[in-house]
């Protein structure tokens, strides 16, 4: 191990964070044996104690919840007419006839087996009859498109947040859509 | 009301609830099936968390309710695309934290070097007595080190050593791998011990 990657390390060490003992060994026995990084930790020691007594008796603001203000915005939000209001009329009057042409194709296939009405595609997911709508993890992804369209283009930017990325792999960016203003945003390595 | 250490280790243990991510997920649920009330208690188990942790880059409180609120409102706006099978917490907290500093960065404006200008001093939840004003002096001057701290070396610092969340979590909230938050710790430690070693050398009237 070199002064370098012991300097990393031993920045981890301080809090605790590194994780793996063959490291903290090899570590050990590189700061046995060099006065500079065993001047380092110290220090690093020091700085931790600065950051811990700075912030011992900080106070928080605490008012009542945000909850009964924030309610009345999501009833309005959910009250709001959404897409229509937006698009001056066309998109719902486009998004039924394709909703219309989707439940043809699907009564089409569905049509020998299927006993209930398939038209759940169409409506909104505040009206879906039951959480055997949302079995689990997967994201049912292209249906129930009526309602993500209408709350994600409220004027936020847009993150994929959850960009298919599996657990304990390379992770995917967090990609930014909009505004142009936030396109840096955490993605810089 | 202002609250403190103790309050903010309890509230920590509450938010990160090890205890309930299958609670939380049933609360999702119910809540893409239009259960207000179940959002609601979503937002009751987590918004101190998420104020203190909004407080840390933005310290007027008026200002971090509003972030909260916009926060929870994209959670709610959004929840059709959380994962049920992972935690509910991270997935939120990175929204906060996104909110938080997209609002920063639109903004344009050099908030961090604003927290302690008296402009702000009358915000403070403690007006400070005579024997707090070393320790806020102290905090001053550790802020604006950190102030000088590139943004992702910064937010890892604050998350980790002065907020507590363990790397996995920041991994979780910030969207990458452990391994790069445990880097950039490094280099966020290391960088803060430079410079302000450099500023006890210096004197401490220097600042940014
Ligand atoms: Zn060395």
């Amino acid at each position: 191990m070199n002064c370098r990657q012991a300097r990393i390390d031993l920045a981890l060490c301080v809090g605790e964070d590194l994780p793996e003992a063959a490291r903290r060994e090899s570590l050990r026995q590189h700061v046995a044996q060099c006065p500079g990084c065993r001047a380092h930790y110290k220090r690093l020691r020091g700085m931790q104690r600065v950051l811990e007594s700075s912030d011992r008796n900080r106070t928080y603001d605490v008012g009542g919840s945000l909850w009964p203000q924030l309610s009345n915005r999501i009833r309005r939000l959910d009250e709001s007419p959404g897409p229509a209001s937006r698009f001056n009329g066309w998109l719902p009057f486009v998004a039924v006839t394709a909703a219309c042409a989707m439940l043809v194709v699907v009564m089409d296939l569905r049509a020998p087996s299927s006993g209930h009405s398939p038209s759940t595609e169409a409506i909104p997911r505040s009206m879906l009859p039951g959480p055997s709508m949302f079995p689990g993890t997967s994201q049912h992804q292209g249906q129930n498109t009526f309602l993500p369209v209408g709350r994600s283009q409220q004027g936020h930017a847009m993150y994929d947040l959850e960009s298919a990325e599996p657990h304990g792999t390379q992770p995917a960016q967090l990609k930014v859509h909009e505004p142009p203003a936030t396109t840096d945003q955490l993605t810089n390595d | 009301m202002a609250i403190g250490q103790q309050q903010r280790a309890a509230d920590m243990a509450e938010a990160l609830d090890e205890g309930n991510p299958s609670s939380d997920a049933r609360l999702v649920e119910d809540a893409r099936l239009g259960d207000h009330e179940a959002f609601g208690q979503l937002v009751r188990r987590y918004e101190r968390r998420l104020l203190r942790v909004i407080q840390r880059f933005v310290r007027d409180p008026d200002l971090a309710e509003d972030l909260a609120q916009e926060a929870f409102l994209r959670v709610y706006e959004r929840l059709d695309q959380y994962d049920a099978s992972r935690r509910f917490g991270p997935w939120m907290f990175r929204i906060g934290v996104n909110v938080t500093l997209d609002y920063l960065r639109r903004k344009k404006r050099r908030i961090w070097g604003m927290l302690f200008t008296d402009a702000h001093r009358d915000r403070w939840p403690d007006p400070p007595a005579a024997d707090q004003r070393a320790e806020r002096d102290l905090q001053q001057e550790v802020w604006q080190v950190i102030e000088r701290l590139p943004e992702k070396y910064r937010i890892v610092l604050v998350l980790r050593d002065l907020e507590g969340f363990s790397t996995s979590e920041i991994a979780a909230i910030l969207n990458r791998r452990e391994a790069t938050i445990r880097w950039r710790l490094a280099e966020a430690r290391n960088r803060f011990q430079e410079i302000w070693e450099r500023r006890l050398g210096t004197g401490a009237g220097a600042n940014a």
